[in-house]
C-alpha cells in the first residue's frame, strides 16, 4: 500500500479507481512488474485500461524502451488523470523539453534521470582504499554490500570480487569472511566463502561447502535438489584430493553429522555404511536419491533418533552420539 | 563432473556441452565482478525508482486542477 497520512488519504482515493490498480502502480515504481495482475484490472472499466496503460509505459520507460513506452502513452488521452503523467514521461525519454514541465514534474524527471551519483563515488571511495591496506578495504566493502544487498546477486558478486582482491594484494581476509557471514547468514556466507576459496585453496572450500550444507538442513531451508547438488560438489572436490591430504580426516566428522542431518531432514531411514569419505558422500548421493535402496538394506549405519532429547545415536561402527539441530550449529559454526 | 567443472561453472563460464544440474550452477554462482564498476550495470536502475511517492505528487496537483 501507499503509504500516505489521512490527510492524503482522500486524494488516493481520488485519483485511482480501485485499490488494485494503486498496487500495480506502487510496483511499477518500485521496480516491480506483473503483467498478468495488469491484464485482469484493465477488464476493470475505462478508467483502470487508462492507468494500466500508463503503468505499461512507466514500466518500458524503466526498461529504456521507449518506442514501447510511446505506443503504451498513445493509448492514455490527455484529458484524465493517469494523462497527467504523459508529459513528464516525453521528457524524461528526451522528447519534451524541461520548460514545459512544472515543479513537481521537473523534480520527478531529475531525480530519476540523473546519474547514480552515491553509487560512483562509492565504488571509487572503494578503488581507492585499497590503497589504504586491508582494514580501510574490508570496512568499505563491507559497507557498500550492505547498501546493494537488495540487489542480492550484485552483493555476492562485489563479495567473491573483494575474496580475489584480498588475494591479489596480500591481504588477511580473516575479518572480511567475518563480515561476509554477519551480512549473508552462516549457510550463505560459508558457501560464498568456500566459492572464494576454491581455486586457491580447494581443501578449505571443501570444508565450507559441507558446513554450509549442514547448515542450510539444520535451518531447514534446503531442496532435495539442492542437497544434491551440494554433495556432487562437496564430492568432486574429494575426489581432486590427494588420498593422503589430512582435509580427508578432517571432514570425516563433518561427514558424520552430514550423514545426520540428510537423514532427519529427508526421512531418508538407513545410511549404507562406507569408510572412505569420497564412498560416503556417494552413498549419501544415492540414498538421497533413492538409487541405493536394496544395497542400503544389506550394508547400513542403524540410526535412531530421539525427538523428545534431541539426541540422534549412530549405533554400528563408528558408535557416537550426535547432537541434532542447534547443537549441531554450536559445535560447528 | 571434475574439478575442472567446477572452476568453470564458478567464473561464470558455459558449460552447455556438459551434464551440470542447474541446482550445480546455483550453488556455485554468481561469478565475481571482474572490476567493481560492473556494479553499475548491476544495480544503478534499482536507484532510479522512486517508490510511488514522487509521482504522487505530480498526481496531486492534476487532481487540484
Amino acid at each position: 500500500m501507499i503509504a500516505t497520512g489521512s490527510a492524503n488519504a482522500v486524494s488516493l482515493n481520488t485519483i485511482f479507481p480501485s485499490i488494485a490498480v494503486s498496487d500495480a502502480f506502487e510496483a511499477v515504481t518500485n521496480g516491480m512488474h506483473n503483467p498478468e495482475v495488469l491484464e485482469r484490472l484493465a477488464d476493470e472499466g475505462r478508467e483502470s485500461a487508462d492507468w494500466i496503460n500508463m503503468i505499461n509505459a512507466i514500466q518500458a520507460f524503466y526498461k529504456q524502451d521507449f518506442m514501447l513506452m510511446c505506443r503504451w502513452l498513445d493509448e492514455v488521452p490527455d484529458d484524465c488523470l493517469a494523462g497527467s503523467l504523459k508529459k513528464v514521461l516525453r521528457h524524461m525519454s528526451g522528447d519534451t523539453p524541461a520548460e514545459n514541465l512544472g515543479f513537481y514534474e521537473e523534480k520527478l524527471a531529475k531525480r530519476i534521470t540523473e546519474d547514480s551519483r552515491f553509487l560512483s563515488s562509492a565504488i571509487e571511495q572503494l578503488k581507492e582504499s585499497i590503497e589504504y591496506g586491508e582494514e580501510l578495504f574490508v570496512e568499505t566493502v563491507s559497507l557498500l554490500i550492505k547498501e546493494v544487498k537488495k540487489s542480492p546477486a550484485a552483493a555476492e558478486s562485489l563479495a567473491l570480487w573483494s575474496f580475489r582482491i584480498c588475494i591479489e594484494n596480500d591481504f588477511d581476509d580473516e575479518t572480511l569472511a567475518d563480515n561476509i557471514i554477519m551480512l549473508f547468514g552462516q549457510a550463505e556466507g560459508l558457501r560464498l566463502i568456500g566459492l572464494s576459496l576454491l581455486e586457491t585453496e580447494p581443501e578449505s572450500a571443501l570444508i565450507c561447502f559441507t558446513r554450509s550444507l549442514i547448515k542450510k538442513l539444520v535451518d531447514r531451508t534446503l531442496s532435495k535438489e539442492d542437497a544434491e547438488a551440494a554433495l556432487e560438489i562437496i564430492g568432486t572436490l574429494i575426489s581432486a584430493c590427494h588420498p593422503d591430504d589430512p582435509v580427508l580426516i578432517d571432514i570425516s566428522e563433518m561427514l558424520t553429522m552430514l550423514e545426520s542431518e540428510l537423514i532427519l531432514f529427508f526421512n531418508l531411514g538407513k545410511m549404507p555404511r562406507r569408510n572412505d569419505p569420497a564412498g560416503r558422500v556417494s552413498a549419501m548421493l544415492d540414498l538421497l536419491s533413492g538409487r541405493s535402496a536394496d544395497a542400503a538394506a544389506e550394508d547400513e549405519v542403524d540410526v535412531e533418533y530421539e525427538s523428545a532429547s534431541e539426541t540422534t545415536t549412530v549405533t554400528k561402527e563408528p558408535s557416537v552420539s550426535i547432537p541434532k539441530g542447534e547443537a549441531v550449529q554450536l559445535e560447528l559454526f | 563432473m571434475e574439478y575442472k567443472d567446477l572452476l568453470e561453472i564458478a567464473a561464470g563460464k558455459s558449460n552447455e556441452n556438459k551434464d551440470i544440474s542447474d541446482a550445480v550452477k546455483k550453488w556455485l554462482s554468481p561469478p565475481p565482478l571482474d572490476k567493481p564498476e560492473e556494479l553499475e550495470k548491476l544495480i544503478s536502475t534499482r536507484y532510479r525508482y522512486t517508490g510511488p511517492g514522487k509521482w504522487m505528487k505530480i498526481l496531486r496537483e492534476a487532481a487540484k486542477s
